[in-house]
């Protein structure tokens, strides 16, 4: 017979972590239930059973982790409560303040470094790259929420107070860094590149980075409701008015920041008309029956691009510049809604065979 | 062995926990065993589940809970009964003496019976 290995101590303390790790026992629930096991698998063990065996039938009728966390939590109310204050904190000291050091961080970087050393053209390149991995940063928040959620939920149940106090780093470090960091001057970093390089795609991308801070909230109160990852799917298929009509003001806003480029206005109209038709699209390949939801989506923009683009045009004295937009709006909706159509049923041929 | 519903077992483990400790203090895993003897193993239940009974109880002032030091040298939390939780076990014998005997009374009444043939049960 092989020696065994089986640590009674080691394998109760691992138990009663699992449990302890849901959040919802006190010090003196898990003391308690850790003596439960050791009388249990010392009372088993008197049936000839070993005392790896023992133990493994004492936590079996011990109940599962989730039955005991659902009864515990019916008892220790507080436990629950203090859990949201943490996580209220944890929220508010990660939002306010870990992106403020990025930001100083970078500006940090371009003061120091690009701005003295690199030419106009190698600065547009470095205020481009910012612009875009913020904009993917963003995206990659949104599609990781529940990992990051499970994170931050999993390290304020382990140690509420440990993690609490760990978020108010950030706060303390901008505090104590802010002297040396005030020379950066955030504002000037940010809106500079945008007034002194004169360049459209530093521009175009500055307003994708902002509008992606608005299309990943939008994203992640659209879909409150839906527990799993963000997806298209889960977003567009079946959307609410509420929802079809914010999307449209998202992306007329999106579309309006085409405008930037200052080429041709038929170029300019054409951009226009493609991301509309990329919003269209997505709605009609997740919708079969997506008119409705086309026109309610398109709707905002479609008001906005005629009547503020006539008052512009009465200004300019040419109504060039509004037909040529509202025709790239209706264009690039109505294109959006015969391709997605097209390939929803493609895709749905797929399925069926 | 007889299955008893979830809603019945978390209504009557209160009541049946109080009976136990009524003879002396006890801990948990000792109220357990006592409490699968006495009903003949008829008590399905997780046994952790009893813990968080006993802390309701204690909140409500029913029993007192103390560490104590085991003859294995171990903690165990040991429960008494107070006066309170006397008082209390005898509202509620009282009350699973009436139930008990209300679906008694029900059980044996003739099922053709219209309402109006219904003998009336006394609630005294």
């Amino acid at each position: 017979m092989e020696p065994t290995t089986f640590n009674i101590q080691f394998a109760i303390d691992t138990y009663i972590s699992r449990i302890n790790n849901q959040g919802s026992i006190t010090n003196a629930d898990a003391m308690e239930l850790t003596a439960h096991l050791y009388d249990a698998t010392a009372a088993l063990q008197q049936n000839n059973l070993t005392e790896e065996e023992a133990f493994i039938i004492a936590c079996k009728r011990l109940g599962t982790v989730k039955i005991l966390t659902d009864e515990y939590s019916k008892v220790n109310p507080s436990l629950s409560t203090n859990k949201v204050w943490a996580f209220l904190l944890i929220g508010f000291n990660v939002l306010s303040c870990v992106p403020l050091l990025i930001l100083y961080g970078i500006s940090a970087i371009y003061y120091t470094f690009i701005n003295s050393t690199l030419g106009e053209n190698w600065q547009a390149v470095f205020f481009i790259s910012f612009n875009l991995a913020f904009a993917s940063l963003m995206w990659f928040i949104v599609r990781n929420k529940q990992a990051i959620s499970v994170f931050v939920e999993k390290q304020a149940n382990r140690n509420a107070l440990r993690s609490t106090l760990l978020s108010f780093l950030p706060l303390i470090l901008s505090y104590i860094l802010r002297p040396a960091l005030i020379k950066f001057d955030l504002n000037q970093f940010l809106f500079f590149p945008i007034r002194g390089h004169d360049n459209v795609f530093v521009e175009l991308t500055f307003y994708i980075g902002a509008m992606s801070i608005l299309f990943a909230v939008f994203s992640l109160v659209f879909s409150l409701r839906k527990p799993d990852q963000v997806s298209l799917k889960g977003l567009f298929e079946k959307p609410s008015y509420a929802f079809l009509i914010t999307f449209g003001v998202l992306l007329e806003f999106l579309a309006a920041t085409t405008r930037t480029l200052r080429t041709d206005v038929i170029i300019e109209a054409f951009c226009f008309g493609l991301i509309y038709l990329m919003g269209a699209f997505i709605i009609s390949y997740y919708n079969k029956v997506s008119m409705k939801y086309i026109f309610w989506f398109a709707a905002f923009g479609f008001i906005v691009e005629t009547s503020v683009g006539i008052s512009n045009d009465l200004d300019r004295g040419s109504f060039y510049f509004t037909i040529c937009f509202v025709s790239a709006l209706i264009i690039g909706v109505v294109a959006g809604w015969l391709i997605g159509l097209r390939y929803s049923r493609t895709l749905n041929a797929a399925v069926l065979s | 062995m007889k299955e008893l519903s979830k809603e019945l077992m978390a209504s009557s483990l209160a009541p049946m926990v109080l009976m136990i400790l009524r003879g002396q203090e006890n801990y948990g895993y000792e109220i357990i065993q006592q409490l699968c003897a006495k009903t003949g193993g008829h008590l399905n239940v997780a046994e952790g589940t009893l813990y968080p009974v006993l802390k309701k109880m204690e909140a409500k002032g029913w029993i007192e809970g103390s560490w104590k030091k085991s003859e294995t040298g171990r903690e165990r939390r040991y429960y008494a009964l107070t006066d309170e939780g006397k008082q209390e076990l005898e509202q509620q014998y009282s009350q699973w003496n009436f139930i008990n005997d209300l679906i008694h009374k029900l059980w044996n009444q003739p099922l053709s019976t219209s309402s109006s043939q219904l003998t009336p049960i006394s609630l005294g």
